[in-house]
């Protein structure tokens, strides 16, 4: 399978179809063992329905590039907004990204967040979701490797891998410490209906 | 930092240090052998072939220094960070303390570094009136509890939940429940929200500093870093010299086995790559040496600089359960807190720590950046005995060692007099409790090799075939002075054995100790001239030498090379004698000797094995002896839980730090009486006779044989 080097913002794919369906199940097997939702459906409608369900009635929080996204915008609804200040997303309860690249070797989303509100949301949501084309699944580390040789100077990137968690007590594992406690991964196109 | 001895006896003292880290060091293992296991299985990537990549990777960005860490700073810097290098640790406090003041800052949020803690930098803030608060769960506890860490991963892996949450009770005010871990994590989430929203300042530190792209690699799993790295205005990473990678890809390298390696995740949660500022916001990058520099020009000690700070080291280290990181190391714990601390703090602080070390070797083979750390330990042990000189009594010991004709006269006298005190092959001494642990042997007033030439000449061939499997092979046999002069049955019997099955052996009469035991001891003299007179006495014979003592096969094999790494002519007859030497289930696996449908003689009971540590972390050789009694008997053995964890006998160790190794033996003990074997096998005499001793005093029902013993039985 060769490697995904590109996954800019708003294309849709350049290759669509030519994404191994066994690397997309990898992916999205080890999302789930990492402790992701994972959540394969057909088009970002269903981003629109899960972020809705989970704020309940609260606003969506989302990164500026969703918030410029005309496509996820639409879906998100008009409650949609970003915010660089901590205090107001602190705890809210649902934020909405887009990722670079899924990786399968690891199960985790490359995400760029070059604004201080990307970040900020991400973060502080109690619960984050994450959307991936399934074109943009790649095999590993070594195709983030040449992502970031190629992008990591235009501002922070991050794998994200699962909810936040920490094992410090006697190595005992609690899900949901500083950063979100929920990770919804919704991978978007393909033949899987989530 | 409360001095050495009173940690290490704090940590002796305290019963939740030794049963929490067995508890955490057993899950531990399995977790990350069955990472490494899957990550071969499914992607191809083989630990060795990775840790050899990534100390190629560290060694490469070291190969010129300055040109990688311009081309990083360069970088860097072109996206906006601010770039400094501080030479030693006063003088990285004093630029974070600088920019403090400038900003008008008095409180700080700090994602875990071990580089702050490395310059005291909190200390430093606090009493230039700046609040440093820690954010990371395990570092904020510790940093309640007024400690320092205690592993380089997990800070509070020596508490149990039971003492956390009396911690968090004192420090708060209100009743935690001790068995509901959520609560107590769930505080960390409330109590430390209005730091990050109000700090001027965030400080991390750094996994990689990656010179292709200028990038700043950060691993977390709670999402602190996170916040630390993007609520402030002010982010700084304080990073050794000692993190620079040269290419993204050797980044993606360390990550296959970073996470794996600490914490037997696949990988963490956060992977940050931070190259310049949050647009706004500033990011300051301070390049800290404190040592490094000094560390990259020794040849022995510049491999250190690969470490990837997983906390492998530690978490397979036998004296590092008993006591923690608090007794095994200094601000830097575990193996690689031995190696590093003499260059940035001091070899004085590192002295006791270090004289825990049993060398089993066991922290070079998970180390997954290929950091020969068991030898380095060695050599610090060396350099420290060369600043302060060894004891007065270690000293005369060595120079009677020095000498094959003292030696014997020493031991035959103090043999001599045992004889009052020994029963039944026992001694029994009035001997201080601290020496209660394991029976010493009795002494042989005639040793091996007064008896060896007429052992052989009266042992006959088996009958066919077992008889003949050696017929024409001219063994020359090397005593091993421990088995010589302490358990001379040891060597006999291999005599024996290798008779039985028909073989010529031979006995130089010069012979005499491989060097191992001063060696150990950190007396590089005395090994050298011990070493070169073993190697004279064994080139007067050709062909296979074969030792009941394991330890002098990896002394000859490993240890020699490091003695006469400055002399080119004495390696070479080292490395000639080197592919000689054989353990006995080497040499009988090397010519298959036993591998023919014969079983052994009448039913001994059932055997379990302990596994030599050096032979299976520095020889490499696994179940061979397990394959030996098999061979013999046509009978499986028994299994032993972690039977290759080292038995805590480490030569000098376990007679200077009993407190150490006593409950290092205490846990193999456990373990074999768990198998219900009625015999115990193991290949090397040192530890067959603290085994046997300590088995004895413990009163397990238990026999305790060298394999040369076994096998005289069974053949």
């Amino acid at each position: 399978m060769g490697s995904r080097i590109e996954g800019s913002l708003n294309r849709t794919s350049a290759s669509p179809g030519l994404v191994d369906p066994v690397v997309v199940d990898r992916f999205a097997t080890a999302a789930a063992d990492a402790g992701s939702i994972v959540h394969r459906v057909r088009s970002i409608t269903a981003v629109g329905d899960l972020a809705r369900s989970l704020a309940n009635g609260a606003p969506v929080l989302a990164t500026t590039e969703v918030v410029a996204d005309p496509a996820l915008a639409s879906v998100l609804g008009r409650d949609l907004r970003t915010t660089a200040d901590a205090a107001d997303a602190a705890d809210a309860p649902v934020a909405v990204e887009r990722g670079v690249l899924g990786v399968a070797e690891t199960g985790s989303i490359l995400v760029r967040e070059p604004d201080r509100a990307s970040r900020v949301v991400s973060m502080l949501a109690r619960e984050l979701i994450q959307v991936i084309q399934v074109d943009d699944v790649v095999e590993s580390l070594d195709d983030v490797g040449r992502w970031l040789a190629a992008h990591a100077a235009e501002g922070y990137a991050a794998l994200i891998t699962g909810p936040s968690l920490t094992a410090d007590i006697e190595r005992v594992l609690t899900v949901g410490v500083q950063g979100p406690a929920v990770l919804h991964v919704m991978l978007v196109g393909g033949s899987e209906p989530s | 930092m409360r001095p050495w001895e009173d940690r290490f006896e704090g940590a002796l003292a305290d019963p939740n240090v030794r049963a929490g880290l067995l508890a955490f060091q057993r899950s531990w293992r399995d977790v990350r052998d069955e990472r490494f296991a899957t990550l071969e299985r499914d992607d191809g990537y083989s630990f060795d072939a990775l840790r050899r990549q990534m100390g190629d990777a560290k060694r490469s960005a070291r190969a010129d220094l300055d040109a990688t860490f311009d081309r990083f700073r360069e970088r860097a810097e072109a996206a906006g960070t601010v770039v400094t290098t501080a030479i030693d640790a006063a003088d990285a406090c004093e630029q974070v303390e600088r920019l403090c003041a400038d900003r008008g800052i008095d409180l700080v949020v700090k994602g875990k570094s071990m580089v702050s803690e490395e310059i005291g930098l909190n200390d430093h803030l606090a009493a230039a009136g700046v609040t440093a608060v820690e954010t990371d769960l395990g570092e904020w506890l510790i940093q309640l509890a007024g400690e320092h860490p205690s592993h380089l991963v997990l800070p509070v892996i020596h508490k149990r939940r039971g003492q956390i949450a009396g911690l968090l009770t004192a420090v708060l005010g209100r009743a935690f429940d001790p068995d509901d871990v959520g609560a107590m994590v769930a505080v960390v989430r409330t109590e430390l929200r209005d730091r990050f929203l109000s700090a001027g300042m965030g400080v991390t530190g750094a996994n990689a500093l990656i010179a292709e792209t200028g990038t700043t690699m950060l691993v977390s799993n709670e999402g602190n870093g996170r916040l630390t790295t993007t609520l402030p205005q002010i982010h700084v990473i304080l990073a050794g010299l000692d993190k620079l990678v040269p290419t993204t890809a050797d980044a993606m390298t360390q990550l296959r086995l970073l996470a794996r390696s600490a914490t037997g995740q696949t990988i963490t949660t956060y992977t940050s790559f931070v190259t310049g500022p949050v647009p706004g916001q500033e990011l300051h990058l301070v390049l800290v040496d404190n040592g490094r520099t000094e560390m990259a020009a020794d040849p022995v000690f510049a491999d250190a600089l690969n470490c990837i700070r997983c906390g492998a080291c530690a978490d397979v280290c036998p004296p590092y359960q008993v006591v923690g990181g608090h007794g095994f190391g200094h601000v830097y714990t575990g193996a690689i807190g031995l190696v590093v601390t003499p260059f940035h703090h001091g070899l004085d602080v590192i002295d006791g720590p270090q004289s825990l070390c049993v060398s089993c070797g066991a922290c070079t083979t998970v180390c997954p950046a290929d950091i020969p750390l068991a030898d380095q330990i060695l050599e610090v042990r060396h350099r420290e005995v060369e600043r302060r000189g060894l004891p007065m009594a270690v000293r005369a010991g060595l120079a009677m060692l020095s000498s094959r004709s003292a030696t014997g006269v020493a031991v035959g006298a103090t043999a001599g007099v045992s004889r009052v005190f020994t029963h039944d092959g026992e001694m029994r001494l009035p001997v201080p409790k601290s020496q209660r642990w394991r029976r010493p042997p009795a002494l042989d007033l005639s040793p091996a090799r007064r008896r060896v030439d007429t052992v052989l000449a009266e042992v006959r061939p088996a009958a066919a075939p077992r008889g003949e499997r050696l017929l024409g092979e001219h063994v020359t046999l090397f005593l091993q002075c421990v088995a010589d002069r302490l358990a001379p049955d040891m060597a006999l019997d291999t005599a024996r054995v290798l008779r039985r099955l028909g073989a010529e052996v031979s006995v130089p009469a010069d012979q005499h100790c491989c060097g191992l035991p001063a060696y150990d001891l950190g007396d590089r003299d005395t090994a050298r001239r011990l070493a070169r007179h073993t190697i004279e006495s064994l080139e007067a014979t050709d062909g296979p030498v074969v030792t009941p003592g394991a330890s002098c096969v990896a002394a000859v094999v490993h240890d020699y090379r490091i003695l006469f790494a400055d002399d080119p002519a004495w390696r070479a007859r080292a490395e000639r004698l080197a592919e000689r030497m054989h353990t006995l289930a080497g040499y009988l696996d090397a010519t298959g000797a036993l591998d023919d449908e014969a079983t052994g003689g009448p039913t001994t009971g059932s055997v379990a094995v302990h596994r030599f540590c050096q032979s299976t972390n520095v020889l490499g050789a696994g179940g061979i002896v397990e394959i030996t009694v098999e061979q013999a008997t046509g009978s499986p053995t028994v299994a032993l839980r972690e039977c290759e964890t080292c038995c805590g006998f480490g030569g000098s160790t376990s007679i200077l730090r009993p407190e150490v190794t006593a409950p290092v033996l205490g846990r193999k003990l456990a373990c074999v009486a768990e198998s219900d074997a009625d015999i115990l096998v193991t290949d090397n005499p040192g530890c067959a006779l603290h085994l046997r001793g300590g088995a004895a005093a413990a009163g397990l029902d238990i026999e305790v044989l060298h394999l040369a013993e076994y096998l005289a039985r069974v053949l």
